[in-house]
């Protein structure tokens, strides 16, 4: 198969201001230029790598993704891939046409009517008035404002405008598409519609570049993943390890935002072990239970109180909610003090794979102390008791349990 | 390229378009690329043409109200009050024959220099020559001044002093004008992305151009001695050459300003295309 990307050792250095040097900016050009032209002051500015030597390879017709944190540099590889930034260093080879959707509605002018932004939309997105006209009803029947098409979008509702706008993205015909989250538009009905049309497009045969930020969508859509991490990547994997690997690293949370205060109480320690020793990168086994405890600070006297984990898919699924008073509602009401909880998740509960632990603490219809902010992911392997053969295939689910089955011949 | 031109360049053999990506763009595709984009220059065109008039009552005839409002008032200050020389012609018309390349002038090199800056939602989105943005702003100027123009010359018919022979010397000074304003938009437009200082100083520097210009007055009143120095002034030579194609022999013509011109505009196109082409790929950073 023949290459449709290639990249090689992409840098970008951002030069930052520091707060002090504003002040001096403001005087700007004159000030520059009285200084002495040329002469930039080094010790002003601060280099800041956004994207460090990121080298990859994307065959034609493969979807990848490219997963990684807010800042980590995704949006400003996909800008450079779409030229509209230049790299600082390194060298990009694209073989076909490309069209990257890095917003939808790129250049919609509130002042033109539909039908005019739709044109003006297609020639910014690369292409030809012939090509709009031809796609024009198809476009319009799929953004489903031709009652409107000759009203400015100004009086559009934004659903209207929103389709709209995505409805000219998802008729381009490129070799290459780099996405980056324009999935999540509109309601939920067109979400439906826009997100089909997606998986459409990358269907055909065309090199797909995805950026999101929905992990269902990225393993939905693609087939490997590259992770970003500071602006560094580690090349390529298949997209479940990425997304694993994305949840465990680059979601690294392990205590970094203890204590976790609010005003009844203060999350002190959350911690996650086996055989009392924590696995720095959260990787645990399959055949032993997985202890975790919490420390807590009660600050006043709480009724219909509650704490304990949601055990969650790297998707945000709750697979289960343990907390502390499922049992034992006397633990609803407590007194302050500081607490030591708790708890062990067993050996050969779940499947193997990558999940997120949350800290959840709230009371009952009133109020929820931490949100989501106490996280950790971590990886669970294989138990020895389940049968590699059928692991092999893929994992099925999220937990295993003991069926007990019994079987008997009954004839031959 | 289409993807007319795409799809059957795929069919015909495997000859799939390629694109490098450096630090330095490849500047052999520049012009390609460009004329690859007329399409969407002429969108953008439209598009301002179009927005510029939406919702008002009056339309594209607002175009004619500055040239017309300023003529009225240049004729009757410079004209009747101060009493100076028009060189034969009636002064309301000579004003006006210096209106139209400096009107065009200061209201396109106005749009062109803020250009980049107020399509900064797609220089951060989307690829295409940026080239086009400042030339779509000269563009768009180029059709109010043909509107004024129409105007000039029923004017000069009311007058009894159309145009002769000499107009068919005006499309040189057009291209120069154009020329002219491209260039410095060029500069404008790309410095504004790092200063915006210049959406300060470019109101007051065409301010002061008008009266530094031979707009509201002939160039013969500039003394002698100094007539060279203020040709440097590229707008003289184009000003003077608009004279004399639209109002004939009785306007001078002097060659040697209109080569000190065309020297300065070719100097500042120039100079602007190539500090457009080394900064272009650094907008994005910056906008």
């Amino acid at each position: 198969m023949s290459k449709s990307i290639i990249v090689e050792g992409i840098s970008k250095k951002f030069r930052i201001h520091h707060e002090e040097e504003r002040r001096s900016e403001k005087s700007g050009l004159f000030g520059r230029v009285l200084r002495g032209a040329g002469s930039r002051d080094a010790s002003s500015d601060e280099d800041f790598w956004a994207l460090r030597d990121i080298s990859f390879d994307v065959e034609q017709g493969e979807r990848m993704a490219i997963v990684g944190r807010n800042g980590a540099g995704k949006s400003t590889l996909l800008k450079i891939l779409s030229r509209v930034m230049s790299p600082t260093e390194g060298r990009i080879e694209i073989r076909g046409r490309l069209s990257s959707l890095l917003e939808v509605g790129t250049g919609f002018h509130p002042e033109l009517t539909g039908r005019e932004n739709v044109y003006l939309n297609g020639a910014l997105l690369g292409m030809s008035r012939a090509e709009v006209r031809k796609k024009f009803d198809a476009i319009v029947d799929f953004a489903e404002v031709e009652r409107f098409l000759d009203t400015p979008v100004k009086r559009y509702s934004s659903g209207m405008y929103v389709r709209l706008a995505f409805a000219v993205s998802a008729f381009l015909e490129p070799d290459i598409v780099v996405l980056d989250e324009v999935l999540s538009v509109g309601d939920a009905r067109f979400q439906q519609k826009s997100y089909a049309k997606m998986r459409e497009l990358a269907s055909q045969g065309r090199t797909v570049l995805f950026v999101s930020h929905s992990m269902n969508a990225v393993k939905d859509l693609c087939e490997t993943a590259v992770l970003i991490e500071h602006g560094r990547i580690k090349g390529k994997t298949r997209v479940d390890d990425a997304i694993g690997d994305y949840m465990r690293h680059a979601m690294h949370v392990d205590g970094a935002n203890m204590p976790l205060e609010t005003e009844q109480i203060d999350l002190l320690a959350f911690t996650v072990t086996q055989g009392g020793r924590k696995d720095p990168n959260f990787n645990f086994d399959g055949d032993l239970p997985v202890d975790m405890e919490l420390i807590y600070q009660v600050k006043e006297r709480l009724h219909d109180f509650r704490i304990g984990f949601y055990v969650k898919s790297v998707f945000g699924e709750i697979i289960t909610r343990i907390l502390l008073a499922d049992r034992s509602p006397e633990l609803e009401n407590v007194e302050p003090g500081t607490y030591r909880a708790k708890a062990r998740m067993p050996a050969e509960f779940l499947v193997a794979g990558d999940y997120v632990l949350e800290v959840h603490s709230s009371q009952f219809a009133q109020r929820d102390f931490f949100a989501s902010n106490a996280l950790q992911p971590f990886r669970i392997t294989r138990p020895k008791m389940f049968n590699v053969q059928h692991e092999r295939e893929q994992t099925f689910g999220h937990v295993y349990m003991q069926p007990h089955w019994k079987i008997e011949r009954i004839s031959d | 390229m289409t993807a007319l031109d795409h799809d059957r360049e795929r069919l015909d053999g495997h000859s799939t378009q390629v694109t490098i990506i450096t630090s330095t763009p490849d500047g052999q595709r520049y012009w390609k690329e460009l004329w690859e984009s007329r399409e969407l220059l002429g969108m953008m065109i439209w598009r301002d043409m179009v927005v510029r008039y939406k919702q008002t009552a009056m339309g594209i005839s607002w175009a004619l109200v500055r040239p017309l409002a300023t003529m009225l008032v240049f004729s009757l200050v410079f004209g009747k009050l101060a009493n100076l020389p028009s060189n034969g012609a009636p002064y309301a018309l000579m004003v006006f024959a210096g209106l139209l390349p400096w009107l065009f002038f200061s209201a396109a090199l106005s749009d062109g220099s803020n250009s980049v800056v107020g399509n900064a939602n797609l220089v951060s989105k989307v690829y295409f020559p940026r080239l086009i943005i400042p030339l779509a702003s000269v563009l768009v100027g180029l059709v109010d001044f043909t509107l004024a123009l129409l105007v000039y010359l029923v004017m000069s018919v009311f007058y009894g002093m159309p145009p002769s022979l000499p107009i068919l010397a005006l499309p040189f000074f057009l291209i120069q004008l154009c020329a002219l304003i491209l260039g410095a938009s060029l500069w404008v437009a790309a410095l504004s992305v790092w200063y915006r200082d210049f959406r300060h100083l470019l109101p007051v520097v065409l301010q002061l151009g008008v009266y530094l210009s031979p707009v509201g007055f002939a160039s013969s009143l500039v003394p002698e001695k100094w007539r060279t120095l203020y040709a440097l002034n590229p707008m003289v030579g184009i000003i003077d050459g608009f004279r004399w194609c639209l109002l004939g022999e009785s306007q001078t013509l002097r060659p040697t300003e209109i080569a000190l011109s065309l020297f300065v505009t070719s100097t500042i196109l120039w100079a602007g295309l190539r500090f457009f082409r080394r900064s272009e790929h650094h907008f994005s950073d910056a906008i």
